[in-house]
């Protein structure tokens, strides 16, 4: 499992090669947010690893999409999580994909997205993102790994 | 030089419609021998061909000499859809939907403000919200947003955010018509609702300049352009709003084409019909997104004026005027001899009207549009006049800037921000940015040479050199 940030003289971007298709989605909005937060180390002991300290103080995000295919869902999956971040000021720190498939028209996707409230004191924002694009956009799907490429404009 | 490329004169290089099938016009690039090389390294090209494919493009896909890759449509890149049988490609306008710059001048002589500018930029700093993630003065309530959605600039004005007579040096005056607010999506609204007046990141910039060059007196005098008096030059856009709604259209898009029929070579094409429910919703919304830009930039300019009263005791700064770089507009054009309606996308280039065109405000029907070039940081920018080679070749068309070169990691490779505020300094250019990395990012060498871009355009005749701008202090985000 593995996430690769990539360059592009106007974007930034990013590989995923992973298990299995729902933990590359899982792992893609990780490398998103990546680029965009720096978490730092607090007294509270929040995010001295990455750890969060409670689950309660999570905000709970349900995602359900609908899209035309696993490229499209994929931009859309992505395009929620940066819309929370720069929307509702909330940082997804843990990215569940419960259902990805097709379940009838085109493909389908349930969520959640576990976020933090943005706070200056343990996050810094490295990078504006301003949306997820199709640009050399690649779902690949063998039998033993996922492999995703995506850029972002930046 | 690829081979499917044609050296036309010094100036242009074709790219022959019979290159690859499906292509509907030729493509042509604005390049010079050294542009052309720079520009052959990335997609450019084969961006230009991709577009040259798109139903109802009219003449050629057009690159301005500063083009590079982008998303679906090059950065530099203009294409002109036939208003009746053409399509509308939110990718063809970008996400930063009227990215754009404004240009202020002062009453000051550079020599009148050079003991105070340190002063003047920490004000600038303080007074206008830059930077990552970085919230604005206003939390707009629903209503409120709504109203700068479909009034732009006219409704900063009305809010005490500057005059009746900033707007007519504004493009459209700075309110796209038929813009509609119910056709941008909840989520747009929260990602904008408190960015407006913030000049974000990335190569979004606020510059104090020195006029010191003037390529064309008379002109130069009819924009109030003096050398060696200072100017401001401001650099933002729709900030996450239009982010979201390039975004949720080029999702409608998509899932339309098959029903038009439509066949895209690259999904960031997607397209639709203009006159499609799709394509008239998209531009509805797209036109309440440049509003939202036009608002911002007229607030940072009610701020900038503001720290020149309190520092200088003077905060008449004059628009000298206001374009978009990121838009897509409903203009009319002789094509072939008749006048046809187009659908002009710019995505990194900028309207260059001539001289009595019916859009330009009765003060510059005498010499033609302002064109604003702004260079990277550190390097120069540049005032144009609009020509009618341009209306003839561009579809009112020229460059937008200088064109990155480099990725934004590349450039954090190669320099420090202490080496590059050093070299600044050096120059005699005061800088002020929220983040170090967002400084070497945007350091002059990832760029190309945007001198070099516009000797390009003034000999191709698709602009005119008017002033030259040199940064002596520079806020970035």
């Amino acid at each position: 499992m593995s996430v690769t940030i990539l360059e592009h003289p106007s974007d930034i971007g990013i590989e995923v090669i992973s298990s299995s298709l729902k933990r590359a989605f899982e792992e893609a909005v990780y490398g998103l947010m990546s680029i965009i937060i720096e978490r730092f180390p607090t007294e509270r002991g929040i995010g001295e690893s990455g750890a969060l300290e409670s689950i309660e103080s999570l905000k709970r995000r349900e995602i359900w999409l609908n899209g035309i295919d696993l490229e499209n869902i994929l931009v859309k999956w992505l395009s929620e999580a940066l819309y929370i971040y720069d929307g509702e000021k909330l940082v997804p720190t843990e990215a569940i994909v419960t259902e990805l498939g097709s379940y009838g028209h085109g493909v389908d996707l349930r969520g959640v997205l576990y976020c933090e409230q943005f706070d200056p004191a343990i996050h810094r924002t490295k990078l504006d993102v301003k949306a997820v694009t199709y640009h050399q956009l690649l779902v690949e799907v063998a039998e033993s790994y996922t492999k995703l490429r995506v850029f972002f404009d930046i | 030089m690829a081979t499917f490329m044609k050296k036309l004169d010094d100036w242009r290089y074709i790219i022959p419609r019979s290159t690859k099938p499906g292509m509907r016009v030729d493509g042509l690039i604005y390049a010079n021998d050294k542009l052309i090389s720079q520009i052959e390294k990335d997609l450019t090209a084969e961006q230009v061909i991709n577009v040259a494919t798109l139903p109802g493009i009219v003449k050629y896909s057009l690159a301005m000499p500063d083009a590079h890759q982008g998303y679906g449509f090059a950065i530099g890149g203009v294409a002109a859809m036939d208003w009746d049988t053409g399509v509308v490609s939110a990718g063809g306008v970008g996400f930063d939907i009227n990215c754009g710059v404004r240009l202020l001048r002062t009453p000051f002589p550079v020599e009148e403000i050079k003991q105070k500018l340190e002063q003047l930029l920490n004000q600038l700093f303080r007074d206008i919200p830059s930077g990552t993630g970085r919230s604005g003065l206003l939390d707009l309530n629903a209503r409120e947003l709504d109203r700068v959605l479909e009034e732009g600039a006219r409704w900063a004005v009305k809010a005490g955010y500057g005059t009746e007579t900033d707007l007519s040096h504004i493009e459209e005056y700075g309110c796209v018509p038929n813009a509609d607010a119910s056709l941008v999506s909840a989520h747009a609204k929260q990602r904008g609702k408190d960015q407006l007046g913030t000049l974000g990141s990335g190569n979004h910039f606020l510059e104090v300049q020195v006029i010191d060059e003037v390529y064309d007196e008379g002109v130069a005098q009819v924009f109030g352009l003096v050398k060696g008096n200072i100017t401001v030059l401001i650099h933002t856009g729709s900030r996450g709003l239009g982010h979201q709604v390039c975004t949720d259209y080029l999702d409608v898009m998509q899932r339309a084409m098959p029903k038009y029929g439509i066949h895209v070579v690259d999904r960031q094409l997607a397209c639709v019909p203009i006159t499609s429910p799709e394509g008239k919703d998209y531009l509805g919304a797209m036109a309440a997104a440049a509003n939202f830009a036009f608002a911002n930039r007229q607030m940072i300019t009610h701020w900038t004026r503001q720290a020149f009263e309190r520092i200088l005791g003077n905060g008449d700064l004059q628009i000298v005027y206001d374009v978009a770089h990121n838009i897509a507009k409903r203009e009319e054009y002789i094509v072939d001899g008749k006048k046809q309606i187009l659908l002009v996308h710019r995505k990194g280039a900028t309207r260059a009207f001539p001289k009595d065109h019916p859009a330009l405000p009765q003060d510059y029907k005498s010499v033609g549009q302002p064109v604003l070039i702004p260079g990277s940081m550190g390097t120069c920018s540049y005032v144009l006049v609009g020509t009618e080679m341009a209306m003839e070749e561009t579809f009112g068309s020229t460059c937008h800037g200088a064109g990155r070169a480099k990725s934004r990691h590349a450039a954090k490779r190669e320099i420090t921000a202490e080496a590059l505020l050093k070299d600044l300094r050096g120059k005699g250019i005061l800088v002020k940015g929220a983040s170090k990395s967002g400084l070497t990012e945007e350091e002059p060498a990832a760029y190309k040479d945007v001198s070099e871009v516009v000797e390009v355009v003034h000999n191709a005749g698709i602009a005119r050199k008017v002033a030259r701008l040199i940064p002596i202090a520079v806020m970035k985000g």
